[in-house]
């Protein structure tokens, strides 16, 4: 399949007082059309970073220095970060879905208004048809009486809804990429599964390709594709859905699929938390970032600069030294 | 194109979605702003003085019993009486006709200076929180040097320059007034542009003006409203205290503050020459004064829940 978007070393720092901090470092990835893919990590590890540098939404102190953005064949990176081509692009072919929906709509604007606000500003549709289109777009994603709930405020509306109403807004113009950041961590784990369905079910109808960014490895193993794990800034392994959950390679992985309870679980197995907190990213060592946590560090580890993604089947990367072999499923 | 899909694809979403069954009542956040305004009784009170300041601006020919420019030298200075309710002035015009015009004259300067004030000062802000870095520099060192600057002092000065009249005095109160809204538009900015809602307006390819204007704005607007209210009646005020020094509104125009002046040589024989304005000026500053806490209160979201 043809490559949507790829993204190629790119770094996002931000200079703040305690520093330069890396958020972003030297991170590769990319994504086919119609695929689902997952990006996976621990709160602060560059996950949203990334994205909105892809959307070219890093405002000061925040600068990408250095990387290319290239969607559909086209290096994002050289148009102006707030010119007319990237706002042409920003909702219309890549969309976005946020973590809060209760913040993430203006509590002053009816859902209507804020639905039509995207139709009328890049399908240049005129003030009716885009209400049309806006009931369409509610009645789709669930929400009954999508007429008369086009009046309505977001406080009229329960977390779920609103939820719904952001993937109807991210929706609307048809994107050929839609990033959803933590889409459900706000969320109920019942309310969690029927919005998971519904956006696999709606982006497989427009026929985009979709962005799972979350630290729930729980929530993309049923839906991603392949699955990129986010360490520090950096993208500590790489592979399939099977790759990633049969035969993990990276410490970090295996510590996220320790903490996750399994089904098949033998009775009375503890759940095994990652011990230890994240690196500071402003005082990042040349080593591997995961050094003080992990488990199966040698010598090598404390010595040499962190690796690079090496392979270590077809599809599957990881950025590890001792490549200890995976759990068995 | 995405047109005609639509239909089947509603059809075909609709078997997957489970669709929500229960619904969150609605409620109006109309209907508790009135209802903790009319539990401040004082406010209320306000709402009624200012309203009927406006009926008696609005319908002032209809309400005065007499034309309030018209001399008659032969009746100067009458005391209280039927004919005339506050008596009559130096050169026999009717006291009562001409305090119904000056609150026309008051609520006029004191609206179009606020709102002109406002504007500006508002605008500035936006601006200024929005951007942040250079631009809020440059703005909010001009209004910090304005803020430096008596208001009264200032406004005597653009009006000795300017000359007196009704759109003078507007334009030198209206200066007065940029620096308040503007520090408060510009902090109300700054915390409503992190919200998600804006990071998600970016994301849909919004301009930055319309980010601002559609999106910021409305939600930051609220507490320069009760700034605007509170300062009608500092402005009326400022208004007669400029007229009162002579350089604001001047006869034969009936104002408030320059009947006052007019009255005051006249003190202890005929004091209801001053009292009258006197007092028509106190209800002013005092309803809109009452008017602006009452609508804080129902609009500061920190009381909301506990009245």
């Amino acid at each position: 399949m043809a490559i949507l978007l790829e993204v190629r070393n790119l770094r996002t720092q931000f200079l703040t007082d305690d520093g330069l901090i890396k958020a972003v470092d030297d991170v590769s990835y990319h994504i086919d059309e119609k695929e689902i893919i997952g990006v996976v990590g621990e709160s602060g590890c560059g996950k949203s970073v990334t994205q909105l540098s892809v959307m070219r939404l890093i405002t000061p102190p925040g600068k990408i220095t250095s990387g290319q953005i290239i969607f559909e064949g086209d290096d994002l990176m050289k148009y102006e970060a707030n010119g007319p081509e990237m706002r042409s692009i920003r909702g219309a072919k890549i969309a976005m879905i946020f973590q809060e929906p209760m913040t993430s709509l203006n509590p002053v604007l009816t859902i209507g208004r804020q639905l039509t606000e995207t139709l009328e500003l890049h399908l240049k549709m005129g003030k009716s048809a885009a209400n049309r289109r806006a009931a369409e777009l509610l009645d789709m994603v669930g929400i009954p009486c999508a007429d008369t709930r086009l009046g309505d405020y977001p406080h009229q509306f329960s977390g779920g809804m609103r939820q719904r109403a952001m993937i109807a807004m991210a929706l609307s113009c048809n994107p050929r990429l839609v990033i959803a950041d933590e889409p459900t961590t706000a969320l109920d784990v019942t309310t969690q599964a029927q919005l998971l369905e519904l956006m696999k079910a709606l982006v497989e109808e427009f026929h985009s390709a979709l962005v799972i960014v979350t630290h729930n490895l729980g929530v993309v193993a049923r839906y991603a594709q392949r699955i990129y794990i986010m360490y520090a800034g950096r993208i500590v392994e790489s592979g399939t859905c099977k790759d990633i959950f049969r035969s993990p390679r990276h410490p970090y992985t295996m510590g996220l699929l320790n903490c996750v309870p399994r089904i098949d679980d033998r009775e009375g197995r503890e759940l095994e938390a990652i011990k230890g907190l994240p690196p500071n990213l402003g005082r990042l060592p040349g080593q591997c970032a995961f050094l003080p946590r992990c488990e199966h560090a040698v010598d090598r580890c404390r010595v040499e600069p962190w690796p690079e993604l090496q392979a270590v089947a077809d599809g599957h990367h990881t950025r590890c030294f001792v490549n200890p072999p995976g759990m068995t499923g | 194109m995405i047109w005609r899909t639509a239909e089947k694809r509603m059809t075909s979403t609709v078997e997957y979605v489970a669709t929500i069954e229960e619904v969150p009542p609605r409620r109006s956040e109309w209907r508790r702003l009135v209802r903790v305004f009319w539990r401040r009784k004082l406010a209320v009170v306000g709402l009624v003085i200012v309203l009927a300041l406006i009926v008696v601006a609005i319908f002032g020919p209809l309400i005065a019993p007499y034309d309030p420019y018209k001399t008659n030298i032969g009746n100067k200075l009458a005391p209280p009486s039927s004919e005339h309710w506050f008596g009559t002035d130096a050169v026999g015009r009717d006291t009562l006709s001409r305090v119904v015009y000056g609150a026309r004259t008051s609520l006029v300067v004191a609206l179009g200076a606020v709102l002109l004030g406002a504007v500006i000062g508002q605008l500035l802000g936006l601006l200024a929180g929005f951007f942040g870095g250079w631009v809020s520099h440059v703005i909010m060192r001009l209004i910090d040097a304005l803020m430096s600057i008596p208001m009264i002092v200032l406004a005597l000065v653009i009006s000795s320059v300017l000359g007196g009249g009704i759109k003078n005095v507007i334009i030198a109160l209206a200066i007065g007034g940029i620096p308040g809204q503007c520090r408060m538009m510009c902090a109300q900015t700054m915390s409503v542009k992190e919200n998600d809602y804006v990071l998600a307006g970016r994301t849909m390819g919004v301009s930055n003006w319309r980010i601002m204007l559609r999106h910021i704005y409305p939600n930051a607007f609220a507490p320069c409203l009760v700034i605007m209210t509170v300062s009608l009646g500092a402005t009326i005020l400022a208004e007669a205290g400029l007229s009162f020094l002579g350089a604001g509104i001047n006869a034969p125009a009936a104002a408030w503050g320059s009947m006052i002046k007019d009255g005051y040589k006249y003190l202890l024989t005929n004091p209801v020459l001053s009292i009258a304005p006197g007092v028509f000026i106190m209800l002013a500053v005092f309803g809109f004064n009452m008017f602006g806490d009452g609508l804080r209160d129902a609009l500061d979201p920190r009381l909301r829940g506990t009245l």
